[in-house]
């Protein structure tokens, strides 16, 4: 089911020439763990802003369960409420002086009563693992634990489709790990979650639908396993490189992997190398 | 300094009490220090210099570094309060008690002991006001205070504006070491002439960031409901300490008594 639809969009910044955006139709679909890829300066971010209804397009509409945006007060902050948006920079994101501060700072705006409001916000920090963080000042967190201020931040607001810029960037591997912990955790919750991402690697091995931007049009929206079956042969996804995965399993002789799918894990592989030379030693015994 | 500052505001060994209580007692002896006599602020201090290095243990070597910080200020005042210059005939006129005297043709610089009596006593008030600020500033973090003043019904927007100059200042500061990391790893400041070109280019990328950190707050704050007033929930997870304030009613009114006395 369509949750999100971006339908003929354009967008240009102020004084600029080239559209950020031309033309850009794409559907987010409910329940899909979706990523957007694309180089640098494709409109990734942009296409997120939008989508949280920062800003306006120049052309087209955005529909929500088939309703358009109308740029209206009250229906901006309905929109706002369903669509969470998580910056790149999460420093960019924390606006007020402490953790429970930061994260209460969107309860506040949604005038709730104080006791909902103190349970949805000990919930978040109990979800993002700041409890013992609550009242630190947000200058004495690590980048990682900004990380997880801004999404429990969002979080606590409860919205059906988180959007994710870039998440995993200045996280190292734990953090990033813990990260993705997260993620399916909230994903299993029932929010939709679209990733903007560079990290290949980690596309090829959660998301279950792709959407490929280049030079602010949308070339690819797909199932992920359908276009990373024909990787190789998709002119825009050769720009992006290749997933260190798919890229072992099709360093195998094509003889071998023929009918078989490329593993998405390294689970996978292991099992799908396990057949294969279940089948080698079975025709060579034969 | 100022990571530091802050950090003994979240862990000193008053961090449990109040910040009311805190906020209370400062501002009393700040008022205090404006109408008791010089000795009594002499004391003051000394009691302030209890509840800071002892009892807030903050290190002493900071602390004092703070006073003295402050009295590098009242140094630079010296000049001008101490410092008189007049005709030579009414410098040494009689009744005129001179500590020091140079005389350039008819006119004269001169020091008298009242002029010096009120040097000291303006530096005494200063660095014992100062104290009572750095007492309240170095036992209380200010998104704590933030949270007394608005319990006190302070404007919003006064404290809106300091919470987000306390949120964005450390971030300033970090970007403006990250630049001037940045220009020294490529030769910047080592000589004379280039350390006022890094200098004014540091000044241009902090504007700039600035800037950019102004629209990016903006987006921020929509995409979070903002609605014209910038509201979070505020915890208050301290308690009144009895024996604190004790000490505190008791002390302040032995100083308020000893004034009475020798006045």
């Amino acid at each position: 089911m369509a949750l999100l639809e971006f339908r003929h969009v354009w967008f240009r910044y102020p004084n600029t020439l080239t559209p950020v955006l031309q033309d850009c139709s794409v559907t987010l679909d409910k329940g899909r763990k979706t990523v957007v890829l694309g180089l640098n300066g494709s409109g990734k971010s942009t296409l997120f802003y939008l989508a949280a209804a920062l800003y306006r397009c120049d052309r087209g509409e955005l529909y929500w369960q088939g309703q358009r945006l109308v740029h209206q007060p009250d229906a901006l902050r309905q929109w706002r409420q369903r669509v969470g948006l998580a910056f790149q920079d999460p420093e960019q994101q924390l606006v007020a002086a402490t953790v429970a501060e930061d994260i209460s700072y969107g309860l506040c705006n949604l005038e709730l009563p104080t006791p909902e409001l103190e349970s949805r916000l000990e919930q978040a920090l109990r979800d993002f693992d700041l409890l013992a963080l609550a009242e630190c000042p947000l200058h004495h967190l690590s980048l990682g634990q900004k990380r997880r201020v801004a999404l429990a931040g969002v979080m606590a607001l409860a919205p059906t489709l988180l959007l994710l810029d870039e998440p995993t960037t200045y996280l190292d591997h734990p953090q990033a790990e813990h990260l993705w912990a997260v993620l399916e955790r909230i994903h299993a919750a029932g929010t939709t979650i679209v990733i903007a991402t560079h990290d290949l690697d980690f596309a090829y091995r959660w998301a279950d639908w792709v959407i490929i931007l280049a030079n602010g049009q949308v070339v690819v929206s797909d199932r992920a396993d359908v276009i990373f079956s024909q990787w190789q042969t998709q002119a825009a996804c050769q720009s992006l490189g290749i997933p260190a995965l798919l890229k072992l399993w099709l360093s195998l002789p094509p003889a071998w992997r023929r009918q078989r799918l490329a593993p998405r894990t390294v689970e996978e592989f292991r099992q799908a190398l396990g057949e294969l030379f279940r089948d080698l030693l079975g025709h060579s015994s034969t | 300094m100022h990571h530091h500052l802050d950090v003994y505001a979240y862990t000193n060994g008053l961090s449990h009490v109040h910040p009311q209580q805190k906020l209370l007692f400062g501002l009393a002896l700040l008022l205090l220090t404006l109408e008791v006599s010089p000795p009594i602020q002499g004391l003051l201090w000394l009691w302030l210099n209890v509840w800071i290095v002892g009892y807030a243990r903050i290190p002493w070597g900071v602390y004092y570094s703070l006073v003295g910080s402050m009295a590098v200020f009242w140094l630079f005042s010296l000049p001008a309060l101490l410092v008189q210059v007049a005709p030579t005939a009414v410098a040494t006129a009689p009744g005129q008690s001179l500590v020091g005297h140079l005389a350039l043709g008819n006119w004269s610089f001169f020091v008298t002991s009242a002029g010096l009596m009120t040097a000291l006593a303006a530096g005494l008030r200063t660095i014992t006001a100062g104290t009572c600020l750095l007492f309240i500033v170095l036992t209380t973090p200010i998104p704590m205070l933030l949270g007394v003043l608005e319990r006190w019904h302070l404007p919003s927007f006064l404290l809106d504006i300091v919470m987000l100059m306390y949120r964005y200042i450390f971030i300033l500061l970090d970007t403006a070491v990250s630049l001037q990391l940045a220009q020294r790893a490529r030769g910047g400041y080592q000589r004379r002439s280039r350390w006022l070109f890094s200098l004014s280019l540091l000044a241009a990328q902090l504007l700039r960031q600035s800037l950019q950190r102004y629209q990016a707050t903006n987006l921020a704050l929509v995409s979070r409901g903002f609605s014209g007033q910038f509201r979070v929930w505020r915890s208050r997870p301290c308690a009144y300490s009895r024996r604190y304030a004790v000490e505190a009613v008791m002390g302040t009114s032995l100083l308020l008594l000893l004034n009475f006395t020798l006045a």
